[in-house]
């Protein structure tokens, strides 16, 4: 049977490297979703996870397992692309938002509002055009598909929180992308 | 957005956060309300719009280096903290030498040494005499109990201070 987390996180701490290998292995993919999420390009969310994974390794035998492990490496994750994102601000340039021409997508002929966008569009630097903590828990809900409940330990927030800003940045991200496909 | 106060659940039951019995009473007030069934489609294509820019997968060479700098890390925090436990080592060692030397200083130029043979560092012919170092660092004769006489008292300063040298014996003489 297949050690669960915490015992591979406290094998770790012991000073075996496979076990952490093994870690790295089990929420790589997950955690690499969630760093390009929130990172400007592809390199910085790799730079991203590599911090996370190295701060948890220095981390190890302070872990105290009051949250489960998943929960702790995206809390670093988080934490580390902020500061990531913070850092690169000043020298990033205005996200990219490809579209090949400007002729407004097709609107739903089934009406009601119905937002379709064009597929050249790039969705996901819309995301990144959102503030931070809306991009945080738009991210978490739609991509990871986690509750409100994992969503709010990770932030440390309340579960209010998580549901006010989630409402808010479900609002602007419609905004922003009406505005591109809109006459 | 729509006036109902039921709209305010709807974001919840569409996220699946709605407990058994509030789930089923979202579901009978959306069949009845135009405006929620309105923004509950909203939510679901604003959700589907999303899932087709989820970010692709980790690949396998971003994976091979993160293995990559893991293991660097690790081989050299282990470097690092042997070489700190060296530093430490050698530390505690100079340390010691300096506190046994110190002590070992201190005891011949103040402590009870035999006055016997070439005279050690620290120690004087002075100091074999029994008289106190302050009353010779003064030139005074030292009258306390115990004292015995010295010579000239600039001359047993000068001794005392270059150590060593042969100064009075104990009755004064050169």
């Amino acid at each position: 049977m297949e050690p669960g987390d915490l015992e591979l996180v406290r094998q770790a701490a012991r000073g075996d490297g496979a076990a952490f290998h093994a870690l790295v292995d089990r929420h790589a993919a997950e955690l690499m979703r969630l760093a390009v999420s929130l990172s400007a390009t592809r390199a910085d969310a790799e730079d991203v996870l590599q911090e996370t994974f190295i701060g948890a390794y220095q981390g190890l035998s302070r872990f105290d397992a009051r949250a489960s492990v998943k929960t702790w490496l995206k809390r670093i994750l988080v934490r580390q692309a902020a500061r990531h994102w913070n850092r690169s601000k000043r020298s990033r340039s205005a996200l990219p938002i490809e579209a090949a021409d400007t002729s407004p997508a097709p609107r739903d002929a089934g009406g009601g509002g119905a937002v379709r966008v064009d597929q050249r569009i790039d969705v996901a630097a819309v995301v990144k055009m959102l503030a931070p903590e809306h991009r945080e828990v738009i991210v978490m809900r739609e991509f990871d598909q986690m509750s409100y409940a994992e969503i709010a330990e990770v932030l440390q927030i309340p579960i209010g929180t998580v549901e006010s800003r989630l409402h808010r940045a479900r609002a602007d991200l419609r905004t922003k992308l009406e505005a591109y496909t809109t006459d | 957005m729509s006036d109902c106060p039921f709209t305010s659940l709807l974001q919840a039951y569409h996220d699946g956060q709605l407990s058994a019995g509030r789930k089923r009473e979202a579901e009978e007030h959306v069949s009845a309300c135009a405006a929620c069934a309105a923004e509950l489609e909203r939510l679901r294509d604003l959700s589907r719009t999303l899932a087709d820019a989820r970010p692709e997968p980790i690949r396998p060479d971003e994976l091979g280096r993160l293995h990559e700098a893991i293991a660097t890390y690790a081989r050299e925090a282990g470097d690092d903290r042997r070489i700190l436990r060296l530093g430490f080592g050698l530390s505690a060692v100079a340390a010691s030498i300096l506190i046994i030397s110190t002590a070992w200083l201190y005891d011949g130029q103040f402590g009870k040494s035999s006055g016997h043979g070439p005279a050690s560092p620290g120690s004087s012919s002075v100091a074999n005499t029994g008289e106190s170092w302050e009353h010779v660092a003064v030139g005074k004769p030292d009258t306390s109990a115990g004292a015995r006489p010295t010579g000239t008292a600039r001359n047993d300063v000068t001794n005392w201070m270059i150590g060593g040298t042969k100064g009075p014996d104990a009755h004064g003489n050169p």
